[in-house]
């Protein structure tokens, strides 16, 4: 047997690692070699240095703060409504032919114009852009709740009942583990969409958070700190995309292979 | 959906609000230029849509949502293809894939202006960036998930090349690729919304912007009415479509959005 390659050296970094070198590289080079537009595409060396000059002054931080603020806010704001009406809605039938027509009728509207309405009655308040971005995660996070509730084993149900659990007992110790990993989906995608919208109303209204940020040096074109936003804000996606999933796993080792094996990953 | 039998009930609570609703404006407790009540709001819908403006607006959205999903559709299932079958290609293009489909799309829409101008192709290319990013990742989840009893199976049989993708790979990978293409298209639709609501003049984001701005409300709650409606549209009849096609299917609600 061939000794193993150590962990550095492994296919799954190497290769995407220098993709992206490469790419940059190339970039950069067309740049330098009057290819590509500098005006439109500033050599990557340029966004580095903007970036840092930036982040020394510290103005980048405030609008990274606040869109990291407001996305954290309104997904509270979704969060803990949502997972309350989504488990009443899986436990209680009364509940669920109230509640869950209203929520698949709503669900399904593009979250961002939702947008307008909101600020038509909040006026363009900060409580405008938490709400509008906190409505369609909220529905998301319901359903979710709701269907894991559902789709809750009846043995582990009874299991609990059998060992003496009951109402809030049975909640904590049974009910909600076993509906955890179904909701953690539900946040998870639930924070995907905030962030969406989040970006999306900053850009639209808002002076500060990395939206705004984003639009303004572009109306100025400042490129390099176009391109500094647009970085962070794809950081910010990375981490709500796959730094969650990684988390969940983490968290719950247990459930992953019983999701993966329904094929939700 | 379980509760199928009794399709009847989904209307009972939103029937309830528009009554509760109605009544109130009635006895005077909502302004009706702030709050119209739905006898208003029907009229007005119709007579916007019959006098051809937001029939205008209607169609430009639809279009714009047409063109940015056919011209995702093909690249991205190609690419989805490949990178599911090849690892090297997919480390490769993990980097720029990864990126693409995490960052919000809407927020490339400065950078797409810069390029291309402030015109209708930016508009349509910001759009087609979402679903491209999202079929083509649905598409290579969808092959890298295929059985590997199942490809066994096709190779012991004898299916090699072209018939191992055709007979074997293709029809396990198309529920995903399915999926893919129906969510796709609703990240798309409010892609077209935003974009609309930042950079557009025509369309439904706009109609419903410039009415928000001119504190016009029943324009504005027609607008979103019609928004809302091609929102269930797409994802219940999309929906209705996949059970019909791949009844072998599991379906569950979580479904919906994976």
């Amino acid at each position: 047997m061939p000794p193993r390659a150590p962990w550095f050296f492994s296919r799954e970094l190497t290769i995407p690692l220098a993709t992206s070198l490469v790419l940059l590289t190339v970039w950069e080079g067309l740049v330098h070699a009057g290819f590509l537009r500098a005006a439109f595409f500033p050599p990557p060396t340029n966004i580095v240095s903007t970036f840092i000059g930036l982040a020394v002054g510290g103005e980048l931080w405030l609008h990274a703060g606040t869109t990291l603020g407001r996305l954290i806010t309104s997904f509270l704001m979704a969060l803990i409504p949502g997972t309350a009406l989504g488990l009443a809605m899986g436990w209680w039938m009364g509940m669920r032919t109230a509640a869950d027509p209203l929520v698949r009728l709503l669900f399904p509207i593009p979250s961002i114009a939702f947008f307008p309405v909101v600020i038509f009655y909040l006026g363009l308040s900060e409580w405008g852009l938490l709400l509008t971005a906190a409505i369609t995660p909220f529905l998301l996070i319901a359903v979710q709740s709701a269907s894991a509730v559902e789709s809750l084993e009846r043995t582990l149900l009874e299991a609990g009942r059998n060992y003496g659990a009951s109402g809030l007992r049975l909640f904590q110790r049974v009910i909600l583990p076993a509906a955890l990993p179904r909701l953690f989906i539900g946040y998870r995608l639930a924070l995907g969409v905030g962030l969406i919208v989040t970006v999306a109303v900053e850009m639209v209204a808002a002076k500060h958070g990395l939206g705004g940020f984003l639009w303004h040096s572009w109306q100025i074109l400042r490129i390099e700190e176009m391109y500094v936003g647009l970085m962070l804000i794809g950081f910010l996606g990375i981490l709500v995309t796959y730094g969650l999933e990684a988390l969940a796993d983490r968290l719950m080792p247990w459930q992953v292979d019983l999701l993966r094996l329904k094929g939700q990953r | 959906m379980a509760h199928r039998q009794r399709s009847w009930r989904a209307f009972v609570s939103p029937l309830i609000i528009l009554l509760v609703w109605e009544l109130l404006a009635a006895a005077g407790f909502l302004p009706a230029n702030y709050v119209p009540p739905p006898s208003q709001l029907g009229p007005h819908l119709l007579t916007l849509l019959a006098g051809g403006e937001l029939w205008r607006h209607l169609n430009v959205t639809l279009y714009r949502l047409g063109l940015s999903f056919v011209f995702a559709l093909i690249p991205a299932v190609l690419l989805g293809l490949c990178l599911g079958m090849s690892r090297t290609a997919r480390l490769a293009l993990e980097p720029i894939l990864t990126s693409l489909y995490a960052i919000p799309k809407i927020a490339l829409l400065p950078l797409v202006m810069l390029v291309l101008g402030v015109n209708e192709r930016t508009l349509i290319f910001t759009s087609t960036l979402t679903s491209f990013a999202q079929m083509t990742v649905s598409t290579m989840g969808g092959v890298l998930a295929v059985d590997r009893v199942v490809l066994e199976a096709g190779k012991n049989y004898g299916a090699t090349g072209w018939r191992l993708f055709r007979y074997v790979l293709l029809p396990s990978a198309l529920p995903d690729i399915f999926t893919g293409m129906r969510i796709g298209l609703g990240l798309t639709l409010v892609l077209v919304i935003a974009v609309e609501l930042t950079a557009a003049q025509e369309g439904l984001g706009a109609f419903l912007w410039t009415a928000g701005q001119t504190f016009s409300a029943k324009n504005l709650f027609s607008a979103f009415i019609v928004i809302g409606v091609i929102g269930l549209a797409l994802t219940y009849g999309l929906e209705r479509i996949e059970n019909w096609l791949m009844p072998w299917r599991e379906r569950s609600s979580a479904a919906m959005f994976l």
